[in-house]
């Protein structure tokens, strides 16, 4: 596990553009927002928007310079976890993208408001779990070298973006902030156990 | 000690026989060479058994999982970062001695895409030799190796023998001396 986590901590530091071009998108795309000058009530939609298409941008490529470099056909044959490689990728986008961005999406919107906090951990839950989605689309498209089998993950979301719509727009967290936390554990646990089948196969 | 064995082994892919009838035994203390002409499986073999591919009729022994170093066709390094950071991330150690003996001292801070291709495979093969695994399964090690490169690399895998360990690879170099046989053939 500490292996894994060194690795992709260590990646992400010596290559700054994986921590300045999804903080850069986001940036952008939500800048754009905030030009078009949208209805107060649609400003957690904006930074949804946002954030959806910067996980979707950053998910593409989760897997393929590792399978193209060799390391994934190296470490399944070398009998490693892939269970760890994927939660050492998880950890690092938490702490150095999906967190930031939650921060400037706050920064942004304002930390007024009585459930700021359950907000908050909405927000990151919804960048979780779709980061687990956009891995699998990733991960079936790793060997075509093409975004077309990711964005057939993309109605798989569709429940979840209803979902998302409630909790930001209708700020109705009851009991909906509950199915969003049974998505995200269900993307945790079934999703990546499904990428780990997915990665073995396409290494084959 | 037994690590591999089987008889009859077959292997297909998308309905097309890549090999048949092969029977073999792998034990530790020796180098194993598996040979054949290009499409014959050599490295279809290797990741049998390597366990990438999972094949029934093959007996592996229970401590082989998490023994095993294994080099592909790619060498598995992140092309952006220097040399030195690719074996900083990964926990492999910066042995000095082994980074000597195939000339890569001066290239430790260099870019990985900066590298020859030889300079390369003989990174992946440095890693692999200061890994503290008892089995190397290594997928044609000599391929863009200098002659010198070469005679250092065997006299590293007889030591490797010497103290109990295996190394299987496929080779369709020159046949080394001391190594047992693996002979496959192509199926038309």
């Amino acid at each position: 596990m500490y292996k894994d986590l060194k690795r992709e901590f260590g990646l992400f530091l010596l290559i700054p553009k994986n921590i300045y071009l999804p903080l850069s998108i986001f940036g952008i795309i939500f800048l754009i927002f905030i030009i078009l000058n949208f209805d107060e009530q649609l400003s957690y939609v904006s930074s949804f928007i946002a954030a959806f298409i910067t996980v979707f941008i950053i998910s593409e490529s989760s897997f393929k310079d590792d399978y193209t470099s060799g390391y994934l056909e190296q470490k399944i044959c070398e009998g490693e976890s892939l269970s760890s490689y994927l939660f050492a990728k998880f950890s690092v986008n938490l702490f150095l993208i999906f967190i930031p961005i939650t921060f400037f999406a706050y920064l942004i919107n304002g930390f007024e408001g009585e459930n700021i906090f359950e907000l908050i951990v909405s927000y990151l839950l919804m960048l979780s779990t779709l980061h687990f989605f956009f891995n699998l689309g990733s991960a079936v498209s790793m060997k075509r070298n093409n975004s077309l089998n990711a964005l057939l993950i993309i109605p798989l979301l569709i429940p979840f973006i209803i979902l998302v719509e409630e909790i930001f727009v209708k700020i109705a967290l009851e009991p909906n902030l509950n199915f969003l936390m049974a998505y995200f554990i269900f993307s945790a646990t079934f999703i990546n156990f499904a990428v780990i089948q997915i990665l073995k196969v396409q290494s084959k | 000690m037994i690590l591999y064995k089987t008889s009859n082994l077959s292997y297909e892919i998308d309905s097309r026989t890549i090999f048949s009838n092969l029977d073999f035994e792998i034990s530790s203390k020796a180098i194993y060479e598996i040979r054949g002409g290009n499409g014959s499986g050599k490295s279809s073999l290797l990741k049998i058994l390597s366990g990438l591919n999972k094949i029934d009729n093959i007996y592996y022994d229970e401590n082989l999982e998490l023994n095993i170093a294994y080099l592909g066709h790619k060498n598995g390094f992140v092309e952006e970062i220097s040399l030195r950071d690719n074996f900083n991330i990964i926990g492999a150690p910066l042995n000095d001695s082994l980074f000597k003996k195939f000339g890569l001292s001066k290239l430790k801070n260099q870019k990985f895409f900066n590298l020859s291709f030889g300079e390369k495979r003989k990174s992946a093969l440095v890693r692999i030799i200061s890994s503290e695994k008892n089995i190397w399964i290594l997928d044609e090690p000599f391929a863009g190796l200098d002659k010198e490169s070469i005679k250092n690399l065997i006299k590293v895998f007889n030591e490797h023998v010497k103290k109990g360990n295996c190394i299987i690879m496929a080779n369709h170099q020159e046949e080394l001396d001391e190594s047992v046989k693996i002979y496959l053939e192509k199926n038309v």
